[in-house]
Order: C-alpha cells, then sequence, then structure tokens
C-alpha cells in the first residue's frame, strides 16, 4: 500500500507545489495518475519513488518511507521515467547485470514482451530508439515482478502500433495483489486500462476514486443543456456529451477524456460529488 | 542477495557496462606514457634526473581524473541518475564500489600500465642515461602520492555529488584554487606570527622556507606535530571524505 501523508513539496521551500497532500492507494489496482502538463504528476510519483524529497509529511510503500531508498524499498519499486536510458550493452547481458537484484524476475515474461513489442532480441541497447527504449524498460519492470510499478508518461514515443502493444501488454499482465501507477497527460491511452482514477491540478488532488465508485456517482451521456445535474458538457459531432450526476441508478460506460476535462474545468463540481478536500 | 553478491553484482554491472571505456582509457593511457617516455628520452640531454617518476604522476592525477570523469557521468544525466539510485542496493555500497574503482583499481592498474609501457620503452630506447630516466615509485617516499592521489579521487567524488554540471572542472578548479589561497595564506600567516619578511615559500602543515644571510633556511613543523597531521591528512581525511559523499548521496534529488 502507498500511504501520503500530509505531504508538501516544491521546487523552491517558498513556492510548494503539494500542500499537506494526503492519498492511500492500496494494493491489486491499476491507477491512472492524470494532470495537464505541470500539474505536478512527475513530482508526485518522484516522491513515491523517493527521488525527490518532500519538505513536510511522508511518503511510504507498504511502511517503508520512500525518501530513505533503502534496499528492501527499492526492491518493492520498479520506476519508468518519462525519458529512458539504458547502457551499451545487449539484452542478455542486461539481463544478466540487473535481473540478480529482481528476486522474482521472469525471464520467459520478459522475451515474451519483447516479442510483443517488435523489439529484436539481438542489439545494443544504447543504439536503439527512444520508443524501443522504453519498451525494454516496460518488458523488463514487468517482468520484474515488483510490488509496485510506477510507469512517467509510458505512451510517450511509442508510435500508434506500439501503444495497441503496450495496452495489450498492460492488459495481459495481471498484477492481482500489486500496485501499478501510470502517470499521463494522454489520457485516450490509458482507456479501459485503469481500475482507479487520480486526477490532480495545481497540486491538488481533484478526484480519487475506483471506476465502479464513478459510475455509481456520475452519468457520461448526451444530454440537452439545462439539466442542472450536468456538471460538464461539451459540444460532440453525436450531441453535446456531458457529465452528470448520477441521480439513479443508471449506467453509462466511462469517458475518461471527459471525465478528466469536467475535473480541470469543473473542480468544485467533482469535488462535490466525490467529496475530496 | 546478502553484502557481498550485492557487491559482486554491483562490480558485475560496473564492469560491464563500461568495459569498453576501461579498454580505451588503458589504451590512451598507455599511448601518452609511451609519447611522454619519448620526448623525455629524444631530449633527455634538456631534463634532469627523475623524470620518471614526475610522467607516473602525470598519468596518475590525470588519468584519475578522466577515468572519474566517466565513473561519475551517471550523476550527470538525470535519466541515467534515477537507475543509478533505483538499483536494489544501498548508498553506501554505491559509494564503496565506486571508491573500489576510482581509488583502488585505478591505482593499481595504472602502475601495472606503467610498469609495463617503461620496460617495454626502455627494452627499446637503450642509453647510457636511461637507467637514471627510469621511475622510482617505491623509495624515498615517493609512494606517499599515492596517499595523496586517494584524497585527489576523493574530491572528485564529492565534487561529482555536490555539483549538477561541470562538477569535474569546478572541482579540479577549487583544488586548485585551495593550493593557491592555502601556500600564499600560510605565507602571510607565517610572517605575521614570527616577524620574519623575508619567507619566501611554504606548504601549509608542514614548512617555511626564509632567507638569512643569503641562506636558504627551512623550519619545519616538530616531527611528533608532522606524523600527526600526516596521519590526519593520510587517513581520517579519505575517512572523512568518503563519509561525506556517501550522505551527500543520501540526498541526491533529481
Amino acid at each position: 500500500m502507498i500511504v501520503i501523508k500530509d505531504l508538501t513539496y516544491g521546487y523552491h521551500s517558498r513556492d510548494t507545489l503539494f500542500q499537506e497532500l494526503n492519498l492511500t492507494l492500496p494494493p491489486g489496482r491499476v491507477y491512472g495518475l492524470l494532470g495537464k502538463n505541470g500539474a505536478g504528476k512527475s513530482s508526485l510519483i518522484k516522491n513515491m519513488a523517493g527521488l525527490v524529497f518532500p519538505q513536510k509529511g511522508s511518503c511510504t510503500i507498504n511502511g517503508l518511507e520512500a525518501r530513505h531508498r533503502r534496499p528492501e524499498f527499492l526492491a518493492q519499486l520498479y520506476f519508468i521515467p518519462e525519458e529512458c536510458e539504458l547502457p551499451p550493452v545487449t539484452i542478455p547481458v542486461f539481463l544478466r547485470i540487473y535481473s540478480v537484484f529482481y528476486r522474482c524476475f521472469d525471464e520467459t515474461s520478459f522475451y515474451e514482451y519483447l516479442r510483443i513489442f517488435n523489439v529484436p532480441e539481438k542489439c545494443q541497447l544504447h543504439k536503439l530508439s527512444f520508443g524501443q527504449k522504453k519498451k525494454i524498460h516496460i518488458a523488463f519492470a514487468l517482468a520484474a515482478n515488483t510490488d509496485v510499478l510506477i510507469m512517467d508518461e509510458p505512451t510517450n514515443g511509442l508510435d500508434i502500433p506500439s501503444k495497441t502493444e503496450f495496452r495489450e501488454i498492460i492488459a495481459r499482465t495481471r498484477r492481482y495483489d500489486k500496485i501499478t501507477i501510470m502517470s499521463t497527460h494522454q489520457v485516450k491511452d490509458l482507456d479501459g486500462l485503469i481500475d482507479s482514477v487520480i486526477i490532480i491540478d495545481q497540486g491538488r488532488v481533484l478526484l480519487a476514486a475506483d471506476k465502479e465508485e464513478i459510475g455509481q456517482k456520475l452519468s457520461f451521456s448526451a444530454k440537452r443543456a439545462g439539466d442542472d445535474t450536468i456538471i460538464y458538457g461539451i459540444d460532440a459531432p453525436g450531441g453535446r456529451m456531458t457529465v452528470s450526476r448520477n441521480t439513479g441508478a443508471e449506467t453509462s460506460t466511462l469517458d475518461l477524456e471527459l471525465l478528466f476535462n469536467a475535473a480541470i474545468y469543473n473542480p468544485s463540481g467533482i469535488r462535490a460529488v466525490f467529496q475530496t478536500q | 542477495m546478502n553484502y557481498i553478491k550485492k557487491m559482486i553484482a554491483l562490480n558485475r554491472r560496473q564492469y560491464l557496462e563500461h568495459r569498453q571505456f576501461y579498454g580505451l582509457l588503458a589504451l590512451a593511457i598507455a599511448s601518452l606514457l609511451f609519447l611522454l617516455f619519448f620526448i623525455t628520452w629524444h631530449w633527455r640531454e634538456s631534463f634532469s634526473g627523475g623524470v620518471g617518476n614526475g610522467i607516473f604522476l602525470i598519468g596518475l592525477f590525470g588519468g584519475g581524473a578522466a577515468f572519474s570523469a566517466c565513473l561519475y557521468q551517471e550523476l550527470r544525466h538525470p535519466a541515467k541518475t534515477i537507475w543509478l539510485l533505483g538499483i536494489i542496493a544501498s548508498a553506501g555500497q554505491k559509494i564503496m564500489l565506486w571508491i573500489i574503482y576510482a581509488v583502488f583499481l585505478y591505482g593499481l592498474g595504472y602502475t601495472v600500465i606503467f610498469y609495463l609501457i617503461e620496460a617495454l620503452f626502455f627494452s627499446m630506447a637503450s642509453g647510457s642515461q636511461s637507467a637514471t630516466m627510469k621511475a622510482n615509485v617505491f623509495s624515498n617516499g615517493f609512494y606517499s602520492f599515492y596517499l595523496v592521489f586517494v584524497n585527489f579521487q576523493l574530491w572528485l567524488l564529492v565534487g561529482s555529488l555536490a555539483f549538477r554540471k561541470g562538477a569535474l572542472i569546478k572541482t579540479l578548479l577549487l583544488m586548485v584554487l585551495y593550493f593557491i589561497i592555502a601556500a600564499t595564506g600560510n605565507v602571510v600567516l607565517m610572517k605575521a606570527m614570527t616577524g620574519e619578511n623575508s619567507i619566501t615559500s611554504s606548504l601549509p602543515f608542514n614548512y617555511f622556507q626564509f632567507i638569512h644571510d643569503g641562506e636558504n633556511i627551512y623550519v619545519y613543523l616538530p616531527a611528533s606535530i608532522q606524523a600527526l597531521i600526516n596521519v590526519s591528512y593520510n587517513f581520517l581525511l579519505p575517512l572523512f571524505l568518503s563519509y561525506i559523499a556517501y550522505l551527500k548521496f543520501t540526498e541526491k534529488e533529481i
């Protein structure tokens, strides 16, 4: 479980990005961390990974403080940064070097993911393109089987077929008792992949809820303007698409992009529904 | 994974990822040494004795700085630093491995290369003065430069952790600045303390020299205090620097 308690963080002591932020992420779910550019997504996940330190408060994974970066903590976590670098070695040498650090590393799965991603197995890693490097990181991270997997903008640098392959791999990998966090501003890329949504903006959590809860509390449908349950609406070719309070037992398909826009453009409306801070 | 196994795994990583560079650096150092031996041998009338020791020091410190620059390159790129920090090992183990490589392995490797090249060169270039031009590193206390080298490498490590950009250059410049300030400052201090205005040179924590009746007079610290300073400088300072490096590494943020 990841517990963020009263986290205050900023690039400088006077200029805080997060002010006493609280968030608890239980295991067994795939979290989509959404936000605009500069909303603080990367800073938040770097705090979780112990790559930056909070000014106040704490961030723990299974009770271990992130900022201490103890080996027991690092063994539970795999972090894929937005920009990936790989050493000048071949894939077998890379595995020989790094797989020994991960107790549950699954080499067969690693090669299977590489095949799905169409990454050549015989290549010098540092000569690969940005997207190919990212694929190797993702394949290694999934094969490492750590309790927590954090991916910062995982689909950045991936072409359209690769994004499809990425979705296939994430969908195939069942991390039942583990935490997967994917941070992105490209909301569409995570559609259908995540169990829980966290939307942040200007250092605040606008929404943190499971898809089931969102389905119970919100409705995504075409509605006419004037309905006072509407939180957000946008004109689309098929009519006006809206996010509205689910007053009855209405069922609708979660539209992640619409939800994201609703949280960004009407944060008070969303907070009122979910009773967030 | 226990401590030893983890150190072996870290060492394997360090070696396999950089072996190409190590090979190239060894080749570059060997070529440079060969060139320096050739220059000093060819114009041997222009050089006095002990040239070999001078060449040894150039390679030890110059090559050591180049080696360190490669060793700590992961600290210069955020993506590489994230990768390094994420490796499942303690900060102490990562620092320890750097020290082993920068100080001990480089020092040993360089000494072996130096003596191989020297032997090779003087097997080809024989002459009346060739015997006096050879290095004599392990006599007359010259090996104490190894202890200076340890501190030099550790300062580079601390500098690499302290500065985000241009760490090597900044650290080298600071070291030069320190020596200038320390040497001139020591002269001023000694003049103030002794009232002797003809002090011409000095080395902090070691000696000062002044002119009396046209003679150079050297004043050294008492042997017991000098011994204490030597112990502090050669053994305690490396420990302090290693600990500072460890603390800086634990505080490292992206």
